[in-house]
């Protein structure tokens, strides 16, 4: 897919830095290959020591809060589910390869705290919505941003200038950042998920969470996303690119079939989790 | 009183003392109380900590409901207010706005 000029030379920069390993886009693969089984997927993350002990940590972790000590990649395979477990290791992947890059504009703590709010709520609306492996909808919502990342680190000036924008002319960051630049965080984040080759849902969703209506194959995805991050914006009073909540588009929240009835319980599910995987997923001490 | 991180910093508390850009200039003065916008600001300015009091000063008393309210509105300002699930979750908002999770009050 071609990209507006710009987009193709920040994410080049990004990949350099921050690619993910090989072991990840082979188990990815290797998820969406039906003929795969749970103990092929976990002999290519053993592949990787590091990234096995990382994920022995998460799944031992409160957030899971399981009772006994999981001690091998394929007990947890076996215990949490390949999908579950792909997409922590992807969000814990993603979120060291960028988390020792420092911003000035936000910081990281806030950045992913809004990420994981909006992952929470995007998979606990998808469990409301009877979705098939909701779980999946965790990993939209936690990447759904990753391109204001990569714009607040790599055109920090250009992005002071769009929300300094956005707070004058009153008008969401994304409008901003296109007047700007030219282009936006949803079309970054897309291109690098893209040049990730992650799969096309998650692609899909990070173009279009402003803009869902655009979305072409994962239109639900894309929908619960959107309401995902107006809730998160909402429920969250420090959200990360701006204080201000983002317009709903009314159609996705239509599309999710949901009743306004179910939000605060959705709510309820993601502040109770939100510490938890807040410190399994930063490697920060847990909660008391 | 001490330096408090930015991003522990929310709408409604009040600055103890002026807050200075990169190149010195005084970007909002003590006893400002800080609304979202000028948060933004001071991100965008590069301003990582700054010294506030957690709650309104004036009278010492909490910001009145219809304050508060305003502040809200301000942060849906973007967003349509007719919606269902706009005022379902501004109607959240105003029963949770005094320990949103993720921020400092609201951590355990």
């Amino acid at each position: 897919m071609s990209h507006p000029s710009g987009i193709d030379a920040l994410i080049a920069e990004d990949l350099q830095l921050a690619s993910l390993p090989e072991v990840v886009i082979r188990a990815v693969d290797m998820v969406n290959d039906p003929d795969t089984s749970a103990s092929d997927i976990g002999a290519v993350i053993n592949e990787d020591p590091a990234l096995a002990a990382r994920l022995l940590k998460l799944v031992n972790s409160p957030f899971f809060g399981f009772p006994s000590r999981i001690e091998t990649v394929s007990r947890a395979i076996t215990i949490v589910g390949t999908l579950e477990l792909l997409d922590l290791i992807m969000g814990a992947v993603v979120v060291k390869a960028f988390g020792s890059m420092p911003s000035t504009l936000v910081s990281m703590n806030a950045f992913w705290s809004h990420s994981l709010y909006a992952a929470l709520v995007a998979r606990a609306l998808a469990g409301r919505h009877r979705a098939p492996k909701a779980e999946r909808f965790f990993i939209a919502g936690l990447l759904h941003d990753i391109g204001s990342l990569v714009l607040l680190q790599r055109r920090p000036r250009q992005m002071r200038a769009a929300l300094e924008r956005a707070a004058r002319h009153r008008e969401p960051t994304f409008v901003a950042e296109q007047a700007v630049l030219g282009f936006d965080h949803c079309a970054v984040g897309a291109a690098l998920l893209e040049a990730w080759r992650l799969p096309e849902a998650l692609v899909e969703t990070a173009r279009c969470h402003h803009a869902p209506a655009g979305a072409r194959h994962h239109r639900l995805e894309s929908a619960i996303v959107h309401c995902a991050d107006v809730i998160a914006g909402a429920a969250t009073a420090c959200a990360a690119d701006s204080g201000a909540v983002p317009p709903l588009e009314p159609a996705a929240w239509e599309l999710t079939g949901l009743d306004v009835a179910v939000v605060e319980g959705v709510l309820a599910e993601a502040d109770s989790q939100f510490l938890a995987a807040r410190a399994a997923l930063l490697g920060e001490p847990a909660p008391a | 009183m001490t330096n408090t991180d930015l991003n522990q910093v929310c709408a409604g508390m009040v600055l103890a003392a002026d807050v200075a850009g990169a190149d010195g200039n005084v970007l909002l003065q003590a006893g400002t109380t800080l609304n979202d916008r000028q948060l933004d600001l001071l991100r965008a300015h590069g301003v990582t900590v700054l010294q506030v009091t957690d709650t309104a000063p004036a009278t010492g008393d909490e910001p009145d409901a219809d304050e508060l309210d305003r502040r809200l509105q301000e942060r849906f300002g973007l967003a349509d207010a007719n919606h269902p699930l706009i005022r379902e979750l501004l109607r959240l908002c105003r029963q949770r706005r005094h320990n949103p999770p993720g921020t400092a009050g609201g951590q355990r």
